[in-house]
């Protein structure tokens, strides 16, 4: 049994450490949520991996969380778990929560990160195309939340997002992030909605690593990217009705005033 | 001429006829509700892979207009051995995996299952000419585009 070093509840979510830790400064928040194409999950676990990051915490609700525990090593953990390495704190969830209960969950997170002096948040998702079948060389965007942000992020060579719709859950989460006045930025790449896409999450990563300055090696995710998309399925299947249900495919479509 | 008893008879004859009606109405617009509801239930609780070995692929059905275009995710799959035949408005997907996946490696439950194959039955809006079918395979996902007319 995980032994519990402190507990604490924002709003309707219990946040659990295993240990005491802070992360160093300037530090980075990144939170990985399913979305289009398993983009941000796919990442974050092989970051996990790679980065041999300490799992010190979990996040779980009763109210807004799905009645799940995650069973790891034989360890008992929430359905939402909290990894750090350095200056980096990863919150990750294989499990999307109902759309009513994202802004309840985005608030706790930013609000945890805040108690822990997070300087800045990062979001990587899929951007979905509908002709990602032919495409080989996948673009990636990006979107600031204020000229800082931009400034680094533009020296990743990479566009911002000009005109979009972007849905789901890490719209809210950007959105109460700018409510916040927080430094974020969202990396997009062009990513299958429908299907686990590792060859979007790798973009993405490399496009992390250049941001918080951390090598990132994507190498073994691309060698073993038809794997994970064989052992990704049954996570897609179950995500892709919450995706449905808050009209993600609105994505899709160009907007009328650009 | 009919006395009023047998008119109002009757009127009882038809209302009772058109409350039969309503009745039977109602009791199968529950039914199919039901039936729907408990298809749906079982869908999301189905896994996608059986202990015989074999892989459901993710796969999504696209109206384009003119054509309807059929993507089938395939990872891992052989693609010599991709099989698509049609039946009805029914199209079957077979591959055989580039050698045998075990669960094992992921987790000690399914330490007996090994993975040899992908099977789908996909049902389509219509039934398909299959020498009007084009086909195309790119990086383990299969592209079937099914010309309406």
């Amino acid at each position: 049994m995980q032994k519990v070093y402190r507990e604490e509840w924002i709003g309707e979510f219990r946040f659990i450490e295993y240990e005491d830790y802070s992360p160093a400064r300037p530090s980075y928040m990144i939170i990985a949520l399913p979305d289009a194409g398993l983009v941000s999950v796919i990442a974050a676990s092989h970051m996990i991996k790679k980065l041999g990051m300490e799992e010190v915490g979990g996040v779980d609700s009763y109210t807004y969380l799905p009645p799940v525990i995650v069973v790891h090593k034989g360890n008992v953990r929430p359905p939402v778990r909290i990894f750090t390495r350095d200056n980096l704190l990863l919150i990750y969830t294989e499990f999307l929560p109902a759309s009513a209960a994202i802004p309840a969950l985005v608030n706790s997170l930013l609000d945890y990160g805040a108690r822990k002096g997070i300087d800045n948040l990062v979001c990587m998702t899929g951007i979905p195309i509908p002709n990602r079948f032919e495409v080989d060389k996948l673009r990636s965007f990006y979107v600031p939340s204020n000229p800082d942000v931009d400034r680094v992020a533009r020296g990743l060579g990479i566009e911002p997002f000009e005109n979009g719709f972007l849905v789901g859950p890490y719209a809210i989460l950007f959105k109460e992030a700018l409510r916040r006045r927080m430094n974020a930025v969202m990396f997009l790449t062009e990513s299958f909605m429908e299907f686990p896409d590792p060859e979007a999450s790798a973009k993405n990563l490399t496009l992390l690593s250049r941001f918080v300055g951390v090598e990132i090696d994507v190498k073994e995710l691309l060698e073993q990217a038809e794997l994970i998309r064989l052992r990704a399925r049954e996570h897609m299947k179950r995500v892709m009705p919450n995706l449905a249900q808050m009209r993600k495919e609105y994505e899709y479509a160009p907007p009328l005033y650009t | 001429m009919s006395s009023p008893e047998d008119e109002l008879e009757e009127i009882f004859r038809r209302i009772n006829e058109l409350r039969r009606r309503i009745e039977s109405f109602v009791e199968e617009a529950v039914r199919r509700s039901l039936e729907g509801t408990r298809r749906q239930a079982v869908e999301a609780l189905r896994p996608l892979w059986s202990s015989e070995g074999v892989l459901e692929p993710l796969y999504s059905v696209r109206d384009t207009g003119r054509e309807y275009v059929v993507y089938v995710d395939l990872p891992y799959a052989n693609e010599g051995t991709i099989d698509v035949k049609f039946i009805g408005n029914e199209m079957v997907i077979e591959a055989r995996l580039k050698s045998e996946v075990a669960i094992n490696g992921w987790h000690k439950r399914y330490q007996e299952t090994k993975f040899h194959s992908y099977r789908a039955v996909v049902k389509l809006p219509v039934a398909p000419d299959p020498r009007r079918v084009r086909i195309r395979v790119r990086k383990g996902v299969i592209q079937v585009v099914i010309p309406k007319d």
